[in-house]
Order: C-alpha cells, then sequence, then structure tokens
C-alpha cells in the first residue's frame, strides 16, 4: 500500500490483483487534486480503479475534474464506492453522476468481491 | 458585520479563506448552507488563482458581509479579467465554475472586463 499525506488530502493505493483502490479522505479542490493524479500517474490503466469516496469531506469542480480524468483513462475499468454526500451534491450540480458507475460498496463492482 | 481577507493567489489560499468564511456562517447559524457555501468560494477563488494572473503573481480579495438578511461574499481580482460567456481555448478549466456558483447562490452579480480585473458577489440569505 502506497500512502501520501499531504495536509487536507490523504490519498492511499492499495495494489490488488485485478483491481486497484484509491482511498481519498479529506478534502480535494485546487491544492490537493494534484496528488490523486499523481497516484494515479503509476496505475495500469488496463486494471480496474475502484474509487473510495466515503472520507471525502469537501470537493469541487477540480476534483471533478481529477475524477473525470480517470474516467477517461480507465473507462467502463472505474467504479466510485460509496461516494460520501458532498461528492453526490457535486456530481448532482454539475449533471455528471450519469458518467460514474457508482457502487455502495466494493464488494458491489462485478467480479471482484472481496474474499 | 463586514470581514475582510486579501491572500496571494495561491490554491492553500482557497483553503483558508473557506474556512474563514465557514466559520462566519456557523456563528451566523447558517451552518445547513455551509457546503453549499464553501463550494461557491472554492469556485469563485480557484477562478482567480487559475485565470486572474497569467504573466505573475497577484491578490485574491474576500469580504465578507452579514447582516439580518443574508451573507454577502465578494470575491475581487486586479488580473486580467475576461469576456463573460466567452471560455478562452487554453483554460485549464471544465467551465463549471459560475455555473455551478449560480446553482448554489441566490444571487450573483459578476462585473469584469478584459484587463479590469472581476468582482463576483455572491449572496446567501438567511
Amino acid at each position: 500500500m502506497r500512502t501520501s499525506a499531504p495536509e487536507a488530502l490523504e490519498v492511499q493505493v492499495d495494489e490488488r490483483a485485478r483491481l486497484r483502490v484509491l482511498r481519498l479522505r479529506g478534502e480535494i479542490d485546487l491544492g490537493t487534486a494534484a496528488e490523486i493524479a499523481v497516484a494515479l500517474r503509476d496505475i495500469d490503466g488496463r486494471t480496474g480503479l475502484a474509487v473510495d469516496m466515503c472520507g471525502v469531506t469537501f470537493i469541487d469542480s477540480t476534483g471533478l475534474r481529477a475524477l473525470l480524468r480517470a474516467r477517461y483513462r480507465f473507462g467502463r475499468r472505474l467504479w466510485l464506492v460509496a461516494p460520501s454526500p458532498c461528492v453526490r451534491r457535486l456530481l448532482g450540480l454539475t449533471g455528471m453522476a450519469g458518467e460514474f458507475q457508482i457502487v455502495e460498496a466494493r464488494d458491489r463492482i462485478p467480479g471482484h468481491r472481496d474474499r | 458585520m463586514t470581514r475582510s481577507f486579501e491572500l496571494p493567489a495561491t490554491p492553500s489560499g482557497i483553503r483558508q479563506l473557506r474556512l474563514a468564511v465557514d466559520r462566519i456562517a456557523a456563528e451566523a447559524g447558517m451552518g445547513a448552507r455551509s457546503q453549499d457555501i464553501q463550494i461557491a468560494i472554492s469556485e469563485a477563488c480557484g477562478n482567480v488563482v487559475v485565470h486572474a494572473y497569467p504573466r505573475g503573481e497577484g491578490s485574491m480579495e474576500l469580504v465578507a458581509v452579514l447582516d439580518d438578511q443574508a451573507l454577502r461574499i465578494v470575491v475581487t481580482d486586479h488580473g486580467t479579467g475576461f469576456t463573460p460567456g466567452v471560455r478562452s481555448r487554453t483554460s485549464p478549466g471544465l467551465g463549471f465554475g459560475l455555473p455551478i456558483i449560480e446553482q448554489l447562490a441566490d444571487h450573483v452579480a459578476l462585473r469584469t472586463a478584459p484587463a479590469a480585473g472581476t468582482t463576483l458577489t455572491m449572496r446567501f440569505d438567511r
């Protein structure tokens, strides 16, 4: 597991066989969104990517842009897991909820049930 | 009540301003709108950091005015300004900032022009 912990955003990458889990906790804005891009750089776009967002306490359009970049790269192999209320709020405001596959728990991702 | 803040237009300054206004909103009993106010401030200040000073550094100013009716947030820069409705082809953003603010605030007023800086006023009713 790799971790970077800037002041307001914690980014963890959990490397599993066929699914990478990117855990985000804290605030995603212009000051912290680059940490997500850095973490994604090392993840093979051919694997699945689950972005655990239950711990996100703030997100603005900069964070949405980071998610859309991930969506562009991973396509249907990207899932947003348990988005927190602020994430859902922003997706609703921007009409972008339909761009993402959203699941309430990682074991709801097809083919990736935890053992 | 009026509180004024002036910071360098940097990404870290955005968070400082969000938190400062969040305290003001909480003291005013506007906690239910806190998340929306923070998003709007982050979008407004983010626009300053990204767009206002392409050739160097500059400042962003935020004035919070609280009265019986509303909390008004005024974000000002002295940068390049822009033509509303015309997106730069080189803009790194998504263009969501102002549309998001317009959904969250009860009233929005924008004053800008090329080379004249920008003032964005957002009103959140109590």
